[in-house]
């Protein structure tokens, strides 16, 4: 009579891929997001009876890791992401992927969001929730969600588009107008 | 006289800002979302650790839901 458990098991290692990139984007890439899936995946398997059977076990399993990140490791976030280096470390050895914003920068422009943004970015727009699933793995209402999501889309769009900017090379001309500035000024000054 | 390279640059950021340059927003939203993808995917799709098949096998040994049902 292993069946209901053999189907749970099988779904929890559905869900692993995720959480562990769920847990990365919270605490860097490394053993302490294992550490958080592990945690996760724990007390899943020890609250199986306040799962709802029929609803969404991965929703479920990253609320479930999201509220063991903020009891446990919010205080030394800052510091576990100087020592794990989070996404960028491994990122710098992909080569530039998308033209010239590759992964590493928008990595950093990522890092710049408030977390809780970033978080609902992530949700929404890379683990494929729903904004009503996202609201529920958060706490908070919908409409929040919507917003939190749509100040890092504009916060990043801004972010990323200066950095396209600059490579319009709007730096040229300026260098331009003064290395003709310099020159005109050497030669005037030999001239007089 | 307006110089075409500035004219470029204000566009792009006004598009960033305002909002009315409705193309170059959306391809940099659509840019957004597939960069988010791929560093998110990077993690997805790596090999999971031995360590949680192994867990999971401990898990449902220790404290099966149906054995713990059965038991009761």
């Amino acid at each position: 009579m292993g069946d209901v458990s053999d189907t749970l098991r099988a779904e929890f290692i559905a869900c692993i891929p995720s959480l562990r990139a769920f847990a990365a984007s919270l605490v860097g890439v490394g053993d302490r997001a294992d550490d958080l899936v592990q945690e996760a995946l724990m007390k899943g398997w020890g609250n199986l009876d306040s799962f709802t059977e029929g609803t969404n076990v991965r929703a479920w399993l990253f609320t479930i890791l999201r509220n063991a990140f903020y009891s446990n490791y919010r205080k030394t976030k800052r510091e576990v992401q100087d020592v794990d280096g989070t996404y960028s470390s491994k990122l710098a050895e992909h080569p530039q992927q998308d033209g010239h914003l590759d992964l590493a920068d928008f990595r950093r422009a990522l890092d710049t969001l408030p977390s809780d943004q970033r978080e609902a970015l992530i949700l929404i727009g890379a683990s494929g929730f729903s904004y009503i699933e996202a609201a529920e793995i958060c706490g908070c209402a919908v409409g929040t969600v919507k917003s939190r999501v749509n100040r890092a889309r504009a916060r990043l769009a801004e972010l990323l588009t200066v950095e396209s900017a600059d490579d319009f090379g709007p730096d040229e001309s300026v260098q331009a107008i003064l290395s003709v500035t310099t020159t005109t000024a050497v030669k005037s000054r030999a001239m007089g | 006289m307006s110089d075409p390279g500035s004219t470029l640059h204000e566009a792009v950021n006004a598009a960033g800002r305002f909002g009315p340059g409705r193309e170059l927003d959306t391809e940099i939203h659509s840019r957004i979302g597939s960069q988010l993808k791929a560093l998110y995917n990077d993690v997805v799709e790596q090999p999971v650790p031995d360590r949680f098949a192994e867990l999971l096998r401990r898990l449902e040994a220790q404290s099966s839901p149906d054995s713990a049902r059965e038991n009761s």
